[in-house]
């Protein structure tokens, strides 16, 4: 995880606490803008990752969003009423389709936030915030996690091809099922005891460990100040 | 909240199961689109959470145990994952509060908290389009009820009868996955219990 957070470090324009405020700033303005005012908020949210975080502006390219914002406009400008505008022949509702746009433009806020926030910022450092907000040890429970992932995989994989090979599913699927269960959780528990007795026999303690580290850059109190003044002007 | 590493390890595993559990089962029920799969694969999940209830008897676990699921899901995929980290988050809050107020583990409150927990993909909607993205709520409950009337070969008419057979839907599933994670539990407790003999040390 520090590695990552050197990697992270070298490319970064503010300190956790600044993405944070990004995201707050962006997440506050996108929900409660009212009207065109949401389409303002698209653009902070946008200038504000073409500076600091340009990954956030990545899911721009993807086909996908592109999909859900036609979602948005197509079906409001189709069925609200009253269809007061012509495009090609096609009846549309001029409301409609404003409100479309508008959610469009929240939708699309809160997209770039959220993927900016997670491109710059890693899970150490998000669970070394969360850890000094007063959830002590959720960092080591997310390192024991992540290194369990493949043994669930593992685990998970032989015990239904040994279920499997004894035509487990071919009757009882439901007692089967359970036994797959059961068979998965308990072998995850015992790899755990060997995980527990590793962390022991080093004396660690969650409440002797230092929470992980969050990196602060002096521009991030700043802007957080800029983002606070930009918020109350536009809501 | 205090943890002992013995729970933290705990939670990190029950994490990882259900971590697991959404990035493979979650992504095939949504390829192959089965009908109330969010539900399903909620009620798999909060069985798995519930289980961890039993092994870390302590107030904030299964919170924890979603945070730690939420990370995964942030990890798993490169789209967009706030919808479901919410839905995780929104769940393990719900099946903690439960616990929480009814105090020592019991099959009652396991079931209860499997229900109210597996009903939040009901609110979901409402919560994630209404209230993030700004669509009107009239608009999301039009939505539900037209998916409802699909999912329950009803006509989109009966309005209450839809509502009433969502709601009963997420609640039967939920309590299924409340006396399955006491059960199983119960079941994988007894199968530990040589293990479970040695000494706790915080």
């Amino acid at each position: 995880m520090t590695n990552i957070n050197q990697h992270l470090a070298g490319k970064r324009r503010l300190g956790t606490p600044g993405y944070l405020s990004c995201l707050v700033f962006s997440l506050i303005v996108a929900v409660l803008a009212q009207g065109w005012r949401a389409s303002i908020a698209c653009g902070l949210s946008v200038t504000l990752a073409a500076v600091f975080y340009p990954a956030g502006l990545e899911p721009l390219r993807s086909r996908r969003l592109w999909l859900f914002v036609a979602f948005l406009l197509v079906p409001a400008a189709l069925l609200a009423a009253p269809k007061d505008l012509a495009v090609g022949g096609v009846s549309l509702s001029r409301h409609g389709l404003v409100a479309g746009i508008q959610m469009a433009f929240r939708a699309v806020t809160i997209l770039i936030a959220v993927s900016g926030f997670a491109a710059s910022v890693s899970v150490s450092e998000l669970s070394g915030l969360l850890e000094r907000a007063g959830l002590r040890g959720l960092g080591f429970a997310l390192g024991v996690a992540f290194n369990m992932l493949p043994v669930v995989r593992e685990t998970a994989a032989n015990a239904y091809q040994a279920l499997r090979l004894r035509g487990g599913f071919q009757r009882q699927r439901l007692r089967t099922l359970r036994l797959l269960l059961v068979t998965v959780v308990v072998n995850s528990l015992r790899h755990a005891d060997d995980i527990v007795n590793a962390a022991e026999a080093r004396a660690f303690s969650p409440d002797r460990a230092r929470p992980l580290p969050v990196t602060r850059e002096r521009s991030d109190l700043a802007l957080a100040g800029v983002l606070v003044l930009l918020a109350l002007a536009l809501l | 909240m205090r943890f002992t590493v013995r729970d933290l390890v705990y939670i990190g595993v029950f994490g990882a199961l259900w971590g697991a559990v959404e990035m493979t089962l979650g992504s095939v029920l949504h390829v192959v689109n089965v009908p109330f799969s969010g539900v399903i694969l909620t009620g798999i999940g909060v069985t798995i959470l519930l289980i961890g209830r039993l092994f870390v008897p302590r107030a904030g676990s299964v919170l924890f145990i979603g945070l730690v699921t939420a990370f995964l899901k942030m990890l798993s995929l490169g789209g967009i994952v706030l919808n479901p980290m919410i839905g995780i988050v929104a769940e393990s809050l719900l099946a903690e509060v439960v616990l929480t107020a009814t105090g020592r583990p019991r099959r009652a409150s396991f079931v209860l908290a499997g229900a109210l927990a597996t009903f939040w993909p009901f609110v979901h909607p409402f919560f994630t389009h209404g209230l993030l993205a700004g669509r009107d709520l009239l608009t999301v409950y039009g939505w539900t009820i037209e998916k409802g009337a699909e999912l329950l070969g009803l006509d989109a008419s009966a309005v209450v009868l839809i509502v009433a057979g969502l709601i009963g839907v997420h609640l039967v599933i939920g309590a299924i996955a409340g006396t399955l994670g006491w059960d199983v539990g119960q079941i994988i407790q007894k199968r530990l219990q040589p293990s479970a003999r040695a000494p706790r040390v915080s």
